[in-house]
């Protein structure tokens, strides 16, 4: 097989793999109560996974990413967080995140 | 950030053309250099953002292909990445009352398919503003514009490796998992703000020990430990 078309296959494979739960959701979502306590689970459930995928992406990047230190991202996620909590001005602490980070990485 | 005299749909327009949809194109921009660098075409490339719509699947998916994975460990990793959209179905279902409508199911399909991490978190960040109905008209402004913001990132990160130095390019991919951590750090109620932090917690300490499946076991116990957390503080409340 080429590698043409096992991209092709991989790609295909990744659409239905992602289509499946979203097909689900949509199968179930009539059946669940929106003020039980199931209903609040999974809303902690989804924003607790965001938690861990975004902290995956953080420590263990692919790519272009993962040639930077993993200090410097940390330092500049730390930044972000603490003014988040001090300004509570998202933009403003994402920019000073994004200042720091750059800063770090391009001269450390 | 919020304009009165705009209707939802053109408030969730220019606010997707804003933070989230440059932070999203940012990161697409990454998604395309790594895609170019595994040998993907322009079009395959484009097909895997439009078609997943769901970056950890994707980045997940043209690793392991790059790295000789077989397509069963291919299928499984993307199914395992992007499972949070079984619960954001039911969530972003839940905040915009579409149980009410009498929707075709292809037209569910076509309304859920553009639901991804920053819309659904940002329909919890503008909730408090409006009604379950301007909440579903504020997505279909919000939504196709980030859609569309992330495939102009996606086609223009394709070529952008030849142009930009690769400093700034880090840079900017940095900008979502950031954006988005810190996203749901703003979010309104406590207990989704808690399990934010749990699951990113103990994400951390486990990534060393379990590797991809940290993931998954990470946002479990996170989010079991916020609603306890929250019951408990519930509890004391209704007691004092």
């Amino acid at each position: 097989m080429s590698v043409y078309s096992q991209a092709w296959i991989a790609i295909a494979l990744a659409i239905f793999a992602t289509f499946m739960w979203r097909f689900l959701g949509v199968l179930i979502y009539k059946k669940v109560n929106s003020d039980s306590l199931l209903m609040r689970l999974i809303n902690m459930l989804a924003y607790s996974l965001l938690g861990s995928v975004m902290m995956m992406l953080m420590i263990n990047p692919t790519g272009l990413l993962a040639s930077s230190e993993l200090a410097h991202r940390m330092i500049g996620l730390i930044v972000g967080i603490g003014l988040l909590f001090w300004l509570r001005k998202l933009p403003i602490a994402l920019l000073g995140a994004i200042s720091t980070f750059g800063v770090l990485s391009l001269f450390f | 950030m919020n304009n009165a005299s705009l209707s939802p749909t053109r408030q969730g327009i220019l606010e997707a053309a804003r933070l989230p949809g440059l932070a999203l194109a940012a990161t697409m921009l990454g998604f395309a250099t790594m895609a170019r660098e595994a040998g993907f075409t322009f079009l395959m490339t484009i097909a895997t953002t439009a078609g997943v719509w769901g970056l950890p699947g994707q980045v997940a998916m043209v690793g392991l292909l790059a790295s000789g994975g077989g397509f069963i460990i291919i299928f499984f990793a993307v199914a395992m990445a992007n499972m949070r959209m079984l619960l954001m179905v039911i969530s972003a279902s839940d905040i915009m009352d579409i149980k009410s409508l009498k929707m075709p199911l292809w037209q569910h399909m076509i309304l859920f398919h553009l639901l991804a991490i920053t819309g659904w978190v940002q329909l919890g960040f503008v909730a408090p503003r409006y009604n379950k109905k301007q909440l579903l008209a504020y997505y279909l402004g919000f939504m196709p514009t980030i859609f569309t913001m992330a495939l102009t990132g996606t086609a223009i990160g394709y070529f952008i490796g030849d142009l930009v130095p690769p400093h700034i390019l880090r840079v900017v991919i940095y900008i979502t998992p950031l954006y988005l951590i810190l996203l749901g750090l703003s979010a309104r109620q406590l207990g989704n703000r808690l399990a934010v932090i749990f699951g990113g917690l103990f994400g951390l300490v486990l990534m060393p020990f379990l590797g991809d499946l940290a993931l998954f076991v990470a946002g479990f116990a996170g989010g079991v430990t916020a609603l306890m957390v929250m019951l408990m503080i519930e509890k004391e409340k209704a007691a004092s």
